[in-house]
């Protein structure tokens, strides 16, 4: 999963997509309107950020209408958070051990 | 992908480098664990097991390089890496009230695939805090 959502945002067409329908669901033809590409290789874009969850497409007879599904975002985001904050609990707990220290073994002055 | 954390601590680099690497003081990262086992030599192995909301979590690794109040790195495996030997880096700088420790944690996932980083970078800096707010 997570690969899949990491690969399919490494390309700038699909992250100006990703951050268009991040305002709110768009129709294909919208979508395309802004990038110099035919309406086929932005749908193409479209079929990868598909692949990886990230959009999900409704039809209404010939109308295509994408939007943004947040969870995979958020999941990598999750992974990420979660090695943070095990460093954070760590170095915190160092920087606080020599707060801690009495005022005589506590280092004083410059290097 | 890379974590990096940045605090200066109150204290001289060789103390900060000192507590990291024992595992008795309580404020070294290893002080929770069970059971601390650390070889401090470079190509020395270490393995410990935290909880973490009533699961066990092991984590191991080897020392990559050791220099005394300035430079710490080892590789890291836990469950988290999936399966990829990750790599954590520390540096040790004196600056004026004390020492800047920066911690780096590279290689959090497969970067065979480009531009993760760039994908990253872009699910971190915009669009979640977007879709959060």
């Amino acid at each position: 999963m997570l690969d899949t959502v990491l690969a399919a945002l490494a390309d700038p067409t699909r992250r100006a997509i990703v951050d268009r329908l991040a305002k709110g669901p768009a129709r294909v033809t919208d979508i395309a309107a802004p990038f110099a590409m035919s309406l086929n290789a932005v749908s193409k874009h479209v079929k990868v950020l598909e692949h990886a969850k990230l959009v999900r497409r409704t039809r209404q007879g010939r109308e295509h209408t994408l939007e943004l599904d947040a969870a995979p975002l958020r999941e990598v985001a999750r992974w990420v958070n979660h090695h943070e904050q095990y460093w954070t609990e760590r170095v915190d707990r160092l920087a606080d051990f020599f707060d801690r220290q009495a005022p005589t073994e506590r280092w004083k002055g410059k290097p | 992908m890379n974590v990096t954390v940045t605090r200066t601590i109150k204290a001289t680099p060789e103390q900060v480098y000192e507590v990291w690497l024992d595992p008795k003081s309580p404020g070294g990262p290893w002080f929770s664990a069970r059971p601390p086992i650390i070889d401090i030599k470079v190509d020395g192995l270490f393995y410990h097991v935290s909880d973490s909301k009533g699961r066990q979590f092991p984590h191991f690794g080897r020392f990559v390089a050791l220099e005394r109040g300035k430079h710490i790195e080892y590789t890291w495996m836990s469950p988290a890496t999936r399966g990829l030997e990750t790599t954590v880096t520390l540096d040790f700088r004196a600056v004026s009230g004390g020492t800047e420790l920066v911690l780096v944690h590279t290689g959090l996932h497969d970067d065979d695939v480009a531009d993760h980083d760039r994908g990253w970078s872009f699910i971190a800096d915009c669009v979640v805090k977007r879709i959060e707010r």
